[in-house]
């Protein structure tokens, strides 16, 4: 099942993929556009890795202080979470904002001290992800930091929730980013590091995970800067097309010097 | 996992903490500041320079508790046997009593609802280039006091004293701000915005008191409350897993 959840007409829908849009429960067909996306599912905690393909590994090769030893981990908050066709701020004045196309994970059947072998049965499905940084806020403290990943929308998410059952493989999934339509970044789940049922025993070892908590397994090599009015989309084969659009803020931070 | 059972209305409890102001609950968002009392930084010297930090943080450094390491006063603690022992970090949290977005520190200030004593645990950190997140995010470890204290029983600035008794050897520690609570509010939300019921915990003093299996302990805020708990060995499962984290 694809399933989303829309605004429509005065009140929030649970929704489910149809060639002409989104069919509502009651059954009314209302187009893409016709609609408010918010995240497809209730987001708990967002779980994100950093360095998570080799070949962005070696793309921020330079900008690596220590050895990795274990995954990267941070959180991000839900100020941060926005839904399909949705307008990001891209803050005047920060020379480095870039996309980043992510398999998001999200989970169903929760637990602690989750077993690599029955991992995947707690998945619920899986969604796209745009997880947004501003490099220019990077520091080296709890890297990376909260002023340059968890900024108010910068956790892109959507269209729609798609059921485990219709991905066989999580590992098998090509993936790639358009920005005003020309594809500026690929990859393939395949070149994960640290796999999506890794992953889930690995995170779920030391800390429990509850139904909605959500994996944002890593993006690979590709990302780029990209400024007020692009349409950024982040595709991935078998689990859906996430629009963004970047909107220019004159109010950041970085736009007052000093 | 059919849509019907799918957690897009599944509540979240909140531990249960009494709020006598709106949103009269908490929302389960915490955020919390690494870096808000000067003598925290100074007590890593020269390091601070070397890398991988390479100087001083700039703005301040944000962590978040999520929901699972949500507890209440009263609550057992899990740690694991390797190191087998938590720092304890006492804190305290402002707490929203309506939304805000890149506000002015007296919009903070008309919008704080009330303080909450917290104890923030966390695994030993060695070293807080990396988010730590299986050190901080452990199940129980962010325990909140019963009682919200309402705004007027705190400034928002100057020095927070807390006590920390442990199995009944008591520690005085204290938490010097340097950003003002309204401030340090204000600079995080021009880029972060808080819901009403939102937490923000304003610093870490100098060092935390060590807190191992076993022990019980209580931190006493003054004039914000008290809250107690108690620290347990954690239950391996007897399957091998499959996986490894510290």
């Amino acid at each position: 099942m694809r399933t989303a959840r829309v605004g429509y007409a005065g009140r929030i829908h649970d929704a489910v993929w149809h060639p002409d849009g989104v069919e509502l429960t009651d059954g009314r067909v209302v187009g893409e556009a016709d609609v408010v996306w918010l995240p497809p599912f209730a987001v708990g905690t967002v779980i994100a890795l950093g360095l998570n393909y080799a070949a962005h590994r070696r793309e921020l090769q330079s900008e690596l202080a220590v050895a990795q030893e274990e995954p990267l981990v941070f959180l991000k908050g839900p100020n941060t979470v926005l839904g399909h066709r949705g307008f990001t701020r891209r803050p005047a004045g920060a020379k480095m904002m870039h996309f980043e196309c992510e398999l998001a994970v999200v989970i169903g059947r929760g637990g602690r001290f989750i077993p690599v072998r029955d991992a995947l049965e707690h998945v619920a499905g899986y969604t796209v992800c745009n997880d947004y940084a501003v490099r220019d806020a990077l520091e080296n403290w709890y890297r990376p930091n909260a002023r340059a990943k968890n900024r108010d929308g910068a956790t892109v998410l959507g269209p729609y929730l798609v059921s485990a059952d219709e991905v066989s493989d999580p590992q098998a999934l090509d993936l790639r980013t358009r920005v005003n339509g020309r594809i500026v970044q690929e990859g393939s789940t395949a070149d994960m590091v640290t796999g999506v049922a890794e992953l889930i025993a690995y995170l779920s070892a030391f800390m429990t995970l509850a139904p909605g908590d959500v994996i944002l397994t890593g993006t690979p090599e590709g990302v780029s800067n990209v400024v007020a009015g692009d349409e950024v989309v982040c595709e991935i084969d078998g689990v859906g097309s996430l629009l963004n659009t970047l909107m220019d803020d004159r109010d950041s931070e970085f736009a007052v010097k000093g | 996992m059919s849509i019907s059972t799918f957690p897009w209305t599944a509540a979240r409890s909140v531990p249960p903490v009494a709020l006598a102001a709106p949103p009269w609950q908490l929302s389960g968002v915490v955020h919390g500041v690494l870096n808000n009392d000067g003598r925290w930084l100074a007590r890593l010297g020269a390091a601070a320079l070397e890398p991988p930090y390479r100087g001083a943080p700039r703005t301040p450094v944000l962590y978040l508790k999520p929901h699972n390491t949500l507890a209440s006063s009263g609550a057992r603690i899990p740690v694991p046997a390797r190191p087998g022992w938590f720092e304890l970090w006492p804190t305290i949290g402002l707490v929203f009593g309506s939304p805000l977005a890149r506000a002015t520190p007296d919009a903070v200030n008309r919008a704080i609802a009330g303080w909450l004593l917290v104890a923030d645990l966390s695994l030993p950190q060695e070293s807080y280039y990396r988010p730590n997140i299986s050190q901080k995010a452990r199940d129980q470890s962010c325990v909140l006091a019963p009682e919200v204290a309402p705004v007027g029983r705190f400034s928002g600035a100057g020095l927070v004293a807390f006590e920390v008794e442990v199995d009944g050897v008591s520690t005085p520690l204290d938490l010097e701000l340097e950003r003002p609570a309204a401030e340090l509010a204000a600079e995080v939300s021009r880029f972060l915005s808080f819901g009403a019921g939102d937490i923000l915990l304003l610093g870490l003093p100098p060092q935390p008191v060590a807190v191992r299996a076993g022990q019980r302990f209580t931190v006493r805020g003054g004039d914000m409350g008290a809250l107690d708990a108690e620290v347990i060995a954690e239950a391996m499962p007897q399957a091998e897993t499959g996986a490894s984290a510290r």
